[in-house]
C-alpha cells in the first residue's frame, strides 16, 4: 500500500558514541573472558595452573568465565549492535542520550562486581546466574533502562514498519527479563548471600529454564537480529526471504521456551517434563536452520566477496556454525544421545561451537564492518583480518573436535558394562586420565583463538589511529510518520508489524504459554505426588558446610545427581529421587563431572580420608584433577550466621522447629567437635573443630544418608 | 515418591493446548504470509536496512 507523507522533513543524527563505548567494552571483555577461558583450560590439563590459590581455583573462575563470556563479550556486542542498527532501522535517534549511557556504565559496573564477586566465591552456583542478590537487582535496574531506551527509539521512529531485526530484538528484551526476575527470587540471608526460593526438582526445572533460554534469548535471538541487520548491509543485498523470517521468528520464540528440561534428562525431573523438553529440542532443528539458511542465501549473488571480504567471510562462517550447533543441541538432547554425553565434554564442545563460532564469529565480522563506518575510514588491513580469521577458526576446529573426543571417549568408558554386568571402568580417574591429552590440545585451540582475537584488536586500533580527526556528526533528513489509517483489506500480520504495543505482547504470549506450562505443574507437584519417605533437613553443620560447597563451585565438576540408567546406578547406587534434594536451596545437581558424582557419597569413605583429600588430593588418588583446598583449614566457620541461615530456610519450608532455629550455633559447635576429635590424632591444627574442613566434611558424609 | 508416579502428568491438557493454538496460529500465518498482497510488502520491506539515513516511507 502506497501511501504519500506530506509531512515536513526532520533532520537528525544518531548517536554513535554509544556504539564506540559498548565496542570499546566488547574488546576489552572479550579478552578478559578468553584469558579466563584459557586458565581454566589449563587447570583442567593440570591441577598445577590452581596456584593454590582460593581466587583462581576452578569452581570460582569457570563462572567467571562463563559469565565474562556471555554477559560481558556477547552482552556488549549485542548493545553495540542493537543500538547502531535499531536508530538506522528506525531512522531516529536513540530515545535518551543520557539512558544509553547509563546503561553503559550500569552494565560495566554490574560486569566489574561479577568479576570481584565471582572469584571470593560470593555465588548462588546457579549456573550464568551465579551473581549475587544485589547484583541481580542491578542487572533488572540496568535491563529496564536499556527497555525503555530501546522501545523509547521505536516510539519516536520514522519508519513505519519494524524491521524482522527489531523483532528479535523485541523477544531478547522481555524475554530475558522474565528468565532473570523468575530464576531470580530468593531470600537474603546477609549483603553477600541468598538462597532461591526453589529448591530441588524445582530448582532445577527453573534454573535450567532460564539456563536453556539465556542461550536461546541472550546468545540467539539478539544475535539473530543482527544477522537479519548486518549480513544484508555487509552483502549489499536485501534478504533472501523476509516471509521465511516472519515464520523464523515466531517458530523460534514459541519453541525455544520449551527445551530446557533436556539438560535433564534421565534425572529425578519428571518423565513427562523430560519428555517435552526432548520433543520440543528436536521441533527446534527446523525454524533454526530456517534462519541459517535464510541468513546465507541472503549472500547469494555475493559468494565471490565472501571469499576476499573479512567481514562476509566471518558472518558466513558464524552461520555455518550456528547450523552445526542448532543441529547438534537437537541431536544431543534425544535420550539415548544425552545419556552418553551428558556430564561430558560432548557438551562442552557443543556450547563453544555455538559462542565461538556463531556468536564470536558473527560479533567479529560486526567489528570489523562497524569500526571502519563508524570512524569513517577503511579498514587497516584485510591481510591482517584474513590471518585472524584462519587461526581462530583453526582453534575452534582444535577446540572443539578434542571435546567431541574426550566427551565420547569418556562417556563410553563410563557406561561399559562387561558380560558379567560389572562396570568396564570402575574406578572414575580412569577416565579421566584418557582424556587429559585431549585437555591440552583443546587449551592450544583457545590460545590461537585468543591470538586470533588480539591480531584484530591491533587492526581495529589501527584503524582507530587513521581516522580523521575531528569528524562532524552526520545529519539526516526524514519526514515524521502520518497517522496512519489501516484498511480493512489490511492482513492482520502486516498491522502486527507496525504495532508495537501489540507486538510486544504477542511475543510475550509466545514465551509465556510454554514456561507456564512447565513449570506451573512442576512446582505444585506435591499436589499429585507423595512422598515415599520423610527426608531430614540438614544439619546447622552440614548446611553450613553446604554453602562452603556452594562457595567453592564443587558443582562445576561433581554432580548430585544419580541418572535412572545402569551404568549410573551400578557406580554410584540408586537412581537419585526428587525427595532427596526436596530441601536443597539451591540444587547441586551439576551439569559435568571432571569428577565422580557426590549424590551418595556420605559414609563411603571416612572422615580421615576426606581430609586427607581436601588437603592434597594426590595423597588419596594419586592421579586427582582436583586442586587443593588448603584454606578451608584455616579459615573459621561463621557458626553466628547459621541460626539466619536455619530462619530463612524456614521460611523457605523447610522444616525447622524454633529451638533449632535458636540453638543451630551450639548444635554446629558440638557436631563440629565431635567430627574433630576423630581427627585429632591425624590433624595437628588448633581449634580444629572451628575450621571449615569440618564442616564441610559433615556436609558430605551427609550426601545421600537421611 | 516414585519415580513411576511422576510419569502420571495430571494435565495432558495444557501442552495438547498450547500446541494446538501454535499450530492453528502458524497455519494462519502461513496462509497470510501466501498472499499476493504480502509477497510485494515482504519485498519492499526486505530492503529496509539497506537504505539507512534515507527518507524511506510507504
Amino acid at each position: 500500500m502506497e501511501i504519500k507523507n506530506t509531512n515536513k522533513l526532520e533532520s537528525y543524527s544518531y548517536d554513535d558514541d554509544i556504539v564506540k563505548k559498548f565496542i570499546l567494552a566488547t574488546v576489552i571483555w572479550g579478552g578478559v573472558s578468553f584469558l579466563a577461558g584459557i586458565l581454566i583450560a589449563l587447570q583442567m590439563a593440570n591441577y598445577r595452573f590452581n596456584f593454590g590459590l582460593p581466587w583462581l581455583t576452578f569452581g570460582r573462575l569457570r563462572p567467571l568465565h562463563t559469565n565474562a563470556a556471555i554477559f560481558a563479550f556477547a552482552g556488549n556486542a549485542i548493545f553495540a549492535g542493537i543500538y547502531y542498527s535499531t536508530q538506522r532501522l528506525c531512522k531516529a535517534r536513540n530515545f535518551s542520550d543520557l539512558l544509553s549511557k547509563i546503561h553503559f556504565w550500569g552494565w560495566q559496573a554490574i560486569i566489574v562486581s561479577a568479576a570481584l564477586t565471582l572469584p571470593l566465591g560470593l555465588s548462588q552456583s546457579k549456573e550464568y546466574a551465579e551473581l549475587e542478590w544485589p547484583i541481580d537487582i542491578a542487572i533488572t535496574l540496568v535491563w529496564v533502562v536499556f527497555a525503555i531506551n530501546f522501545f523509547g527509539t521505536l516510539v519516536r521512529r520514522r519508519e513505519r514498519h519494524l524491521y524482522v531485526a527489531l523483532w528479535f530484538y523485541i523477544a531478547t528484551i522481555i524475554t530475558v527479563a522474565v528468565l532473570h526476575i523468575v530464576n531470580s527470587i530468593e531470600i537474603p540471608v546477609s549483603l553477600f548471600q541468598s538462597y532461591p526460593v526453589y529448591a530441588g526438582v524445582q530448582d532445577a526445572l527453573v534454573q535450567w529454564w532460564y539456563g536453556h533460554n539465556a542461550v536461546a534469548f541472550f546468545l540467539t535471538t539478539p544475535f539473530l537480529g543482527l544477522m537479519y541487520y548486518f549480513i544484508p548491509k555487509a552483502a549489499g543485498r536485501p534478504v533472501y526471504s523476509y516471509r521465511l523470517s516472519i515464520i523464523h521468528f515466531w517458530s523460534l520464540v514459541f519453541i525455544y521456551i520449551w527445551a530446557g528440561p533436556h539438560h535433564l534428562l534421565y534425572t529425578a525431573l519428571p518423565d513427562w517434563a523430560q519428555t517435552l523438553g526432548m520433543v520440543f529440542s528436536l521441533m527446534l532443528w527446523a525454524p533454526s536452520w530456517g534462519g541459517m539458511i535464510n541468513g546465507l542465501l541472503t549472500l547469494r549473488g555475493a559468494w565471490d566477496r565472501v571469499r576476499t571480504e573479512p567481514v562476509l567471510k566471518f558472518m558466513a562462517t558464524s552461520l555455518t556454525f550456528y547450523g552445526m550447533a542448532t543441529f547438534e543441541g537437537p541431536l544431543l538432547s534425544i535420550k539415548s544421545v544425552s545419556s552418553i554425553a551428558h556430564y561430558t565434554d560432548w557438551i562442552i564442545a557443543h556450547v563453544h561451537g555455538g559462542t565461538l563460532g556463531w556468536n564470536g564469529f558473527l560479533t567479529f565480522g560486526m567489528l570489523y564492518y562497524l569500526v571502519p563506518k563508524i570512524f569513517k575510514t577503511e579498514l587497516y588491513s584485510r591481510r591482517l583480518a584474513n590471518m585472524h580469521f584462519w587461526i581462530s577458526t583453526i582453534g575452534i576446529f582444535l577446540y572443539i573436535i578434542s571435546m567431541w573426543a574426550s566427551g565420547i571417549t569418556q562417556g563410553l568408558m563410563l557406561r561399559a558394562i562387561d558380560e558379567s554386568g560389572r562396570l568396564v571402568y570402575p574406578d572414575f580417574i580412569e577416565t579421566v586420565m584418557r582424556i587429559v591429552p585431549l585437555y591440552w590440545v583443546r587449551a592450544i585451540g583457545g590460545m590461537l583463538f585468543l591470538a586470533g582475537f588480539l591480531i584484530m584488536c591491533w587492526n581495529l586500533y589501527k584503524t582507530w589511529k587513521q581516522a580523521p580527526k575531528n569528524q562532524p556528526e552526520e545529519v539526516y533528513q526524514a519526514p515524521a510518520l502520518e497517522k496512519f489509517v489501516s484498511e480493512k483489506t489490511e492482513d492482520s500480520h502486516r498491522r502486527l508489524e507496525r504495532l508495537m504495543p501489540k507486538f510486544t505482547i504477542f511475543a510475550f504470549l509466545a514465551i509465556v504459554v510454554g514456561s507456564v506450562v512447565e513449570i506451573l505443574p512442576t512446582l505444585v507437584m506435591h499436589t499429585y505426588v507423595t512422598s515415599e519417605k520423610a527426608i531430614t533437613p540438614y544439619s546447622p553443620l552440614e548446611l553450613a558446610g553446604r554453602d562452603i560447597y556452594v562457595r567453592e563451585g564443587c558443582y562445576s565438576c561433581h554432580s548430585q545427581m544419580i541418572r535412572t540408567i545402569p551404568s549410573d546406578v551400578l557406580r554410584y547406587g540408586p537412581a537419585s529421587k526428587p525427595e532427596d534434594s526436596m530441601y536443597d536451596h539451591p540444587f547441586q545437581w551439576g551439569s559435568k563431572r571432571t569428577g565422580p558424582d557426590l549424590a551418595r557419597i556420605g559414609n563411603k569413605y571416612p572422615d580421615l580420608w576426606h581430609f586427607r583429600h581436601m588437603l592434597d588430593p594426590r595423597s588419596v588418588v594419586p592421579q586427582s584433577l582436583m586442586p587443593e583446598y588448603s584454606w578451608l583449614f584455616n579459615q573459621k566457620t561463621n557458626f553466628s550466621a547459621l541460626n539466619k541461615k536455619l530462619e530463612v530456610m524456614k521460611q523457605l519450608g523447610v522444616p525447622y522447629t524454633n529451638e533449632q532455629i535458636s540453638n543451630a550455633h551450639l548444635d554446629a559447635k558440638l557436631q563440629a567437635e565431635k567430627i574433630a576429635s576423630g581427627l585429632a590424632a591425624d590433624a595437628q591444627i588448633k581449634e580444629l573443630e572451628s575450621r571449615e574442613i569440618i564442616a564441610v566434611i559433615a556436609y558430605i558424609q551427609r550426601l545421600g544418608k537421611n | 515418591m516414585k519415580q513411576e508416579v511422576l510419569t502420571q502428568f495430571p494435565w495432558p491438557v495444557l501442552p495438547t493446548a498450547a500446541l494446538l493454538l501454535f499450530f492453528i496460529f502458524f497455519l494462519s500465518l502461513l496462509f497470510i504470509l501466501s498472499t499476493q498482497g504480502y509477497k510485494e510488502l515482504a519485498k519492499a520491506n526486505s530492503r529496509i536496512p539497506l537504505d539507512d539515513g534515507d527518507y524511506h516511507e510507504r
